[in-house]
């Protein structure tokens, strides 16, 4: 058997890759960000495994910044999702195609 | 002041009053645009003759270098250079009097004519660039400052050709012009090639210093090459001075203002030929078969436009193939070897064809820009001065004796038969155009200043002012007099001022004709009165012709065309070059370019051209498609991204 | 062992409640679920000795982060046609095969391999005094210490972040409203 941080990392992995999936496989705007911040959230259980494997600290240090970036990123999220569904009615990605080349 | 300046300043100062013109005073009445023109070759003319009578007629050339022009180092360690440099030696001054005399009198002259234009300015302008580009040519110390002339002279009589450029019909005369134009000088260019690689300079004094220094063997082991300068000179020489086969644009370039068919077309620019055959004299002269034809097609275009003159009703047509006949007359003196009567006869010819053109354009002044032969007649009374002026001109022209034509066209005659490469025949040739001239030089005095008025309006018809007089009046007074520098020598007792003037420029030429064993046949006096007579003959014979012919009007000549039938209607054709010309150039010509517009063009360049971004814009098209728009795809995009990049590492 | 075998549990029901919650249909839901996913990772971080990421995931993340999440979802009150699935298509599938195996690659291979090679290297050791779970009791002293020496230019700048994030939201929720009371 793995180690304890040998194995988060590989929890690590799998959260991030159903993370991946519901972005990639939801429409619906909310979902995709709820499945971010569980890549998000993998990613920082990966920072904390990789802590723990090498004994050191820095992994924590960056675990608190991608927190607070994670913040940043809902709250902006988040305020463009009530403007855009304002505008559109409707939180579908693929209604928001305007960047179609 | 020195000399040397004296000549920079006769260029420079037309180029001054072309500039000031073009940008300063275009805006100024057309009186100020005209007086500053005439100013710009008024003060050229009095520096021309200080310098004439100082320095040129006691045989010191004066050189000006102006700046080294081109300067490239060969690959044999020597070096091409080419300097701007003026020379004007005995040649170049009686050039020089006439462009600036007579140009002096034409710029005054437009003044008036041009006064009701919208853009006088514009006209004017051309004319100073006109002048500044002859002034290099007959000033020029190399091949290539003439050549820069050349051209200069070939654009300025495009633009004024096209002067009244939203008519169609005058365009298209100015590109007619234009393109024989570039023709002729693709000839000369090619002849300066042949010059540089045959001689190594072409410069006219090295030129000559090295022909001179060159053993007779080497001209014998070189005589194609030296034969194919002549000839591509000779078509400079046809392009410029409207000889056959490139006359046809002289009769359309009379589309232009009349002012610029007197200036361009009569007096100046056409004589450029003469002056270069005579400039290359001792190079023409090292092929005997060169000379022949230069004389052949002198005559042949002397007589051949003297007959088309004979059914044209344009009065400025009827004058424009006079001129080419004229020209005819001069090619023919140099082609004969008598160069020098070449000469006089341009000197001549610019006076009595530039009053000829200038009282035209005072009849056309007047009849309200009507040129058709057929509506005028009975002007004598209504515009005397025009008309005695005209009629002087005229004497002259057909060589009435006494009048400076009869002179300088005797001598021409009389070389024709005596010359160098003379030959009866072409004595004959330029005799029987003698008389054709007299015929259709008459009639076209008849017709528009003696019988009955058929303008619709008669009465509104009268003597034009005296800026368009008074140069009539001095061009017919020298008309009446120029025949003084070429008065033969059965008259005087001693050689003609012309000869003698002219000898140190033809010396060369003459020496290389006595070494080479071809001499002058001199004629005996009662001959040359024989000579004389002959023409005088035929002179009276034609103006009667035409006087009896025509003293009823211009139905006279109809009955007389009737006689002719067939003839005549080639004639009035004017002998179908033009149309010959069509079928064989244009019509060929046109069908290469119709065929290149619609394969090449269209399909081969077009295509390039559109396939390029059609080909990217396919391409683009299908890349712009993975830019659907729709974030998930992007994202898979990503995955499969990462997937490679695991996979490559794993690898 | 019983550390051990909680670590695997928490792990695995973490990955089993992820893949529920992407396939919810109601926000709402899946918002609880994620909430109990962060817990289940704070525990998991508890277990590795990251103690204040323990704390600071459930305050943050479980706490305030979702907190804001459930409320847009009932202040947009969507309804439920909004909320549909995507249609997984074959190639989605098989899309999702690849996707897993590289990212078992790349993540064994490069992310693990790294660290391992990483750990028998000196690099990392001698960088810093080494942190053993012995020491586990200053876990927030020694990352607080950290994140105010090494780390404070980069702590500035995330305070600046979250400034602009603040300002940020505000103007991109109002603007839609100042438009609107244009336009009505």
């Amino acid at each position: 058997m793995p180690s304890l941080p040998e194995l988060g990392i590989y929890f690590s992995l799998l959260l991030f890759i159903v993370g991946l999936f519901g972005v990639m496989f939801r429409k619906n705007i909310i979902f995709m960000m709820l499945s971010v911040e569980i890549m998000l959230n993998a990613a920082n259980l990966a920072f904390i495994s990789a802590s723990a494997l090498t004994n050191t600290i820095d992994g924590q240090v960056v675990m608190f910044f991608v927190m607070a970036v994670a913040a940043c990123e809902a709250g902006i999220g988040l305020a463009l999702i009530i403007s855009l569904y304002r505008a559109k009615s409707s939180i579908e990605i693929d209604d928001l195609r305007m960047l179609r080349g | 002041m020195n000399n040397q300046i004296i000549l920079a300043l006769i260029v420079l100062f037309p180029l001054i009053g072309a500039l000031l013109n073009a940008f300063v005073l275009r805006k100024t009445s057309v009186v100020v645009v005209c007086l500053t023109a005439t100013l710009a070759v008024a003060i050229p003319f009095i520096l021309s003759l200080i310098l004439f009578f100082g320095s040129i007629t006691a045989g010191t050339p004066v050189i000006t270098e102006l700046f080294d022009w081109i300067s490239v180092p060969l690959i044999n360690g020597k070096e091409f250079n080419i300097s701007f440099a003026l020379t004007a030696d005995r040649l170049s001054g009686l050039f020089l009097l006439v462009i600036t005399g007579v140009g002096t009198l034409i710029h005054l002259y437009s003044g008036e004519y041009m006064h009701h234009e919208k853009n006088p300015y514009r006209f004017f302008v051309y004319l100073n660039l006109f002048i500044v580009s002859m002034l290099l040519l007959v000033l020029g110390s190399n091949m290539l400052v003439t050549f820069l002339g050349w051209e200069g002279v070939g654009v300025c009589s495009y633009l004024l050709i096209g002067y009244w450029y939203e008519d169609t019909a005058n365009s298209m005369a100015a590109i007619k012009a234009f393109i024989a134009n570039r023709v002729g000088d693709a000839g000369f260019l090619i002849a300066m090639f042949f010059c540089y690689m045959l001689f190594k300079t072409i410069n006219y004094s090295e030129l000559a210093s090295v022909i001179a220094a060159t053993p007779q063997t080497f001209f014998i082991d070189h005589s194609i090459e030296i034969t194919l300068i002549g000839l591509c000179l000779l078509l400079g020489v046809a392009g410029k001075s409207a000889q056959i086969p490139l006359y046809t644009w002289l009769p359309d370039a009379m589309a232009g203002p009349t002012p610029v068919s007197a200036l361009i077309h009569a007096a100046t620019m056409v004589t450029s030929g003469i002056y270069l055959m005579n400039r290359m004299s001792f190079v023409l002269v090292l092929s005997p078969t060169v000379m022949t034809t230069i004389a052949i097609i002198g005559a042949a275009t002397a007589i051949l436009s003297a007959t088309i003159g004979f059914a044209q009703t344009d009065i400025k047509k009827v004058l424009a193939y006079s001129t080419c006949s004229q020209l005819g007359y001069m090619v023919l003196a140099c082609g004969v070897g008598a160069f020098q009567y070449g000469v006089s006869h341009v000197i001549t010819h610019a006076f009595f064809k530039a009053c000829l053109f200038l009282g035209a354009g005072s009849v056309i002044h007047a009849m309200h820009h009507e040129q058709d032969i057929r509506k005028m007649g009975g002007l004598f009374k209504k515009m005397p001065i025009t008309s005695i002026t005209f009629i002087i001109a005229t004497l002259a022209i057909i060589g009435f004796p006494g009048f400076s034509g009869f002179f300088s066209k005797d001598a021409i005659l009389a070389a024709a038969w005596s010359g160098p490469f003379g030959n009866p025949i072409l004595w004959f040739v330029g005799w029987i155009t003698a008389g054709f001239t007299a015929f259709y030089m008459l009639r076209l005095t008849w017709l528009v200043f003696f019988g009955q008025s058929r303008a619709e309006h008669p009465e509104h018809i009268h003597e034009t002012n005296f800026v368009i007089t008074i140069p009539l009046i001095i061009l017919a007074v020298f008309s009446a007099l120029g025949g003084l520098i070429a008065i033969p020598e059965v008259f005087t007792g001693h050689e003609d001022f012309i000869t003698r003037f002219l000898s140190p420029v033809l010396l060369q030429a003459q020496d290389i004709l006595k070494s080479s064993g071809i001499h002058t046949n001199h004629l005996s006096h009662s001959m040359e009165f024989g000579l004389m007579a002959a023409s005088v003959a035929i002179v009276f014979v034609g103006a009667i012709f035409a006087v009896t012919v025509y003293k009823n009007g211009p139905q006279g000549g109809e009955r007389f065309a009737n006689a002719f039938g067939g003839f005549y209607r080639l004639v009035r054709d004017k002998w179908r070059v033009d149309k010959l010309y069509n079928l064989i150039i244009y019509q060929p010509l046109a069908h290469f370019g119709k065929f290149l517009f619609r394969i090449i063009d269209r399909k081969v360049i077009d295509g390039v051209v559109n396939g390029i971004p059609e080909t990217l814009y396919t391409g683009t098209s299908v890349a712009s498609d993975a830019q659907s728009g729709m974030a998930r795809n992007y994202l898979k995009f990503i995955y499969v991204g990462v997937f490679v990049f695991g996979l490559i590492l794993f690898l | 062992m019983a550390i051990q075998i909680s670590f695997l549990i928490m792990g695995i029901l973490a990955v089993f409640l992820s893949g529920m919650m992407i396939t919810r249909k109601w926000p709402v839901t899946a918002a609880m679920l994620l909430i109990i996913i962060m817990m289940l990772l704070a525990g998991m971080y508890g277990v590795l000795g990251a103690h204040f990421s323990a704390v600071a995931q459930i305050i943050v993340y479980a706490g305030a982060i979702m907190v804001v999440f459930v409320f847009v979802i009932m202040l947009l009150n969507l309804p439920p046609e909004e909320l549909r699935y995507g249609r997984i298509t074959i190639n989605e599938i098989i899309l999702i095969g690849i996707g897993f195996l590289g990212a078992l690659f790349l993540g064994t291979k490069v992310g693990l391999g790294y660290l391992v090679s990483g750990l028998n290297s000196t690099t990392l050791i001698n960088a810093r005094p080494p942190y053993y779970p012995a020491e586990m009791n200053e876990n927030v002293k020694n990352v607080s210490t950290l994140m105010f020496t090494d780390y404070l230019w980069a702590f500035e700048i995330v305070s600046f972040l979250i400034l602009a994030a603040i300002v940020g939201s505000i103007v991109i929720a109002k603007k839609a409203k100042v438009n609107n009371a244009k336009s009505s």
